[in-house]
């Protein structure tokens, strides 16, 4: 048994989520969409855990499943040693105050009709958290934490901008002091100059309060600078993982470094070859047999348009999931 | 040489419930032909009013052009009657739309919104509009036209249905492109492709560009010319290489530094601190002024003009600080 320092606060076993959907009329026909498909990995204290990938690859029902928002169909999902997918309802609300969750889009992630105050202080009551009548003042504190003034507490989300509604569901989520937040593209909506405010916030408090995160982003330039660690996603399962520096500098699987080439570069005296580039992402309905990125892949062999490549450990905390690498 | 598109001063104004307000102020460009001008800057900060005012695309009401001109090949589109204008719009200067799911219309195929804008401008058959129509999507690289052509826009996908919207702007061969954001709604790799297209086209067809764009990342592979808007205003314009590798105007030099790159790790990153000024409460000088590193040695009460360099005149700056 390893010691608690050094145990994951966060470990992610073989998760899998499959979505029935219907389609046609009016004889509809049932698919099956993988949206996670056998993923694991596990997020270390203190550490910002990137989960990358395209529109649809399930990155995001990675992080819910997480939380328990959307039920795994199976899998384990481990907070140190409790096991959050056998949790009763109950044990579920109690551990949830250790896991939360930041939302992509400030705007509707907000109750309009409540002031910023009655939306952080009624998650304290719920979970009776103190005396009634310090929640004010706590409320007070943690909004100047993330760099708004006391005086925002009765104003209404409409009044404030894009950067600033996002502060407040960053308040919002450390409400409890939690140990782990889930970030589903909490930056992707902002400005580029209040992109670097809020993921220097986010940066602070996680030194501060010795915070873990698992981001889930598009950018990778953001990961890059966010992250220590990063899986990237292919229609629902993890193709490589690794710490950012070996991903991004030496990419191994073939749709990393298509990832890493389609990102531009803020420099004009960089060329980059965006001709390669074939294809779209096929539909999670219908994945290709074989290796899904094998149509797209310059270096497909036979064999990867049969087998889906192995997860092979590489060391130092790699893996790939590619036959160039069996 | 002559340019394709010169704007002089253009300002324009909307209608809050306390007032006119500008949305921009006092915005000057010109573009030659085949050249590519990338508008790059945040949210909010004019670049879409911009094209909107050149392309007559405002609201009728609740807005309006304040000041300035705007010569395509000789003509003022600002004073141009209606008529006129509409006979340009679709065939000499098109424009892409930000988001081709929505863009486009959902209860008619997407060849048939190809073929349209051909059968009006074009002066041809039916026939012959769906002709040009197949080549045009041939010529984006869209598989399979013949049987592409009577999709509906929720059969594609969203990088197909950018596809079908360039198709669509350059169906009549235009000298003047406006793409509004055209990438930022695609992923990645989908994006990528697209900026190769468009530069291709652009060699092959000859034709301007306005690329309106936030991302930094685009702008160095798409761009001539770039212009860093910021409140509304034109803060900086350079060619791209100049701009990106010696930006002068403070905001421009504070941008580059706060995004991260993905071929670097990142460890001098700083974040620009406080906000864009709201449009209801504008400065009187310089709208960067109040998040400007250099503020101490410089004074809030005048409004910079955009001039350009003392040793490179191609490099314009609004600050009082660059010479």
């Amino acid at each position: 048994m390893k010691t608690s320092t050094k145990q994951p606060l966060l470990t992610v076993n073989r998760l899998t989520k499959h979505f029935h959907i219907k389609r046609g009329f009016p004889k509809s026909v049932s698919y099956t969409v993988k949206a996670v498909d056998d993923v694991s990995f596990h997020v270390n204290r203190k550490e910002a855990f990137g989960l990358a990938g395209e529109s649809g690859c399930g990155k995001s029902t990675v992080g819910r499943c997480v939380l328990r928002l959307i039920e795994p169909d199976s899998g384990q999902v481990f907070l140190q040693n409790t096991d959050i997918t056998g949790l009763n309802n109950q044990e579920l609300r109690s551990i949830r105050k250790k896991m939360q969750i930041i939302f992509q889009d400030p705007y509707s992630s907000l109750n309009p009709r409540r002031t910023i105050g009655q939306t952080l202080e009624e998650p304290m009551r719920v979970h009776k958290l103190c005396e009634n009548d310090n929640i004010r003042d706590i409320v007070i504190d943690l909004l100047e934490n993330v760099g708004l003034s006391a005086g925002v507490i009765d104003k209404y989300p409409h009044e404030f901008s894009g950067g600033q509604r996002q502060r407040v569901g960053i308040a919002r989520a450390l409400l409890f002091n939690p140990e782990l937040i889930v970030a589903d593209e909490a930056v992707s909506a902002l400005d580029v100059s209040i992109q670097m405010q809020i993921l220097q916030l986010l940066q602070n408090l996680k030194e501060k309060l010795s915070l873990s995160y698992l981001f889930i982003s598009h950018d990778l330039a953001v990961v890059r600078y966010f992250c220590q660690r990063v899986a990237i996603m292919y229609l629902g399962k993890f193709v490589e993982l690794g710490s950012v520096s070996q991903i991004f500098d030496e990419p191994l699987h073939p749709y990393t470094l298509t990832l890493r080439n389609a990102s531009p570069i803020p420099d004009p005296s960089i060329e980059q070859a965006f001709a390669q580039l074939k294809g779209e992402v096929p539909s999670p309905i219908s994945p290709p047999q074989g290796c899904h990125f094998h149509p797209r892949c310059a270096k497909a062999k036979d064999i990867c348009s049969r087998e889906y490549p192995k997860w092979i450990e590489l060391g130092k905390g790699r893996g790939v999931a590619c036959h160039l690498y069996g | 040489m002559k340019y394709i598109l010169e704007v002089k001063n253009l300002s324009t104004a909307f209608k809050l419930q306390s007032g006119w307000y500008r949305a921009t102020t006092d915005i000057s460009f010109a573009l030659r032909q085949n050249e590519t001008l990338a508008v790059v800057g945040e949210s909010g900060c004019g670049k879409s009013v911009t094209a909107f005012s050149l392309m007559g695309l405002l609201p009728e009401h609740g807005s309006r052009i304040d000041s300035g001109s705007a010569l395509f090949k000789g003509e003022d589109l600002l004073t141009m009657p209606r008529e006129k204008l509409r006979k340009i719009r679709g065939s000499a200067m098109t424009m892409i739309f930000q988001e081709p799911m929505t863009s486009l219309n959902p209860v008619l195929t997407v060849g048939s919104q190809i073929a349209e804008a051909v059968y009006y401008h074009m002066n041809v058959g039916k026939a012959a509009a769906k002709k040009r129509a197949l080549e045009l999507m041939d010529m984006v690289k869209i598989p399979d036209p013949k049987n592409r052509y009577n999709d509906y826009p929720h059969h594609l996908s969203g990088g197909m249905c950018q596809r079908i919207m360039i198709a669509m702007s350059l169906a009549c061969e235009p000298d003047l492109v406006f793409a509004d954001e055209p990438t930022t709604a695609l992923d990645v790799t989908i994006q990528a492709q697209m900026i190769y297209l468009l530069n291709e086209l652009k060699e092959k067809q000859q034709m301007s560009m306005v690329f309106i764009t936030h991302d930094l990342g685009v702008v160095a592979h798409v761009a001539d010319r770039v212009a860093v808007m910021y409140a509304g205003t034109i803060v900086e314009t350079a060619p791209v290489a100049d701009l990106f590798a010696d930006p002068r105007h403070p905001y421009t030099r504070a941008l580059l530094k706060s995004i991260p790159r993905l071929d670097k790790d990142n460890k001098d990153i700083t974040p620009i601190q406080g906000m864009v000024p709201s449009i209801d409460n504008m400065p009187e000088g310089c709208r960067f002024f109040a998040r400007c590193e250099k503020k101490d040695q410089c004074r809030p009460d005048e409004f910079p003009q955009l001039l350009p360099l003392k040793n490179s005149s191609n490099h314009q700056v609004r600050c009082l600080l660059c010479e």
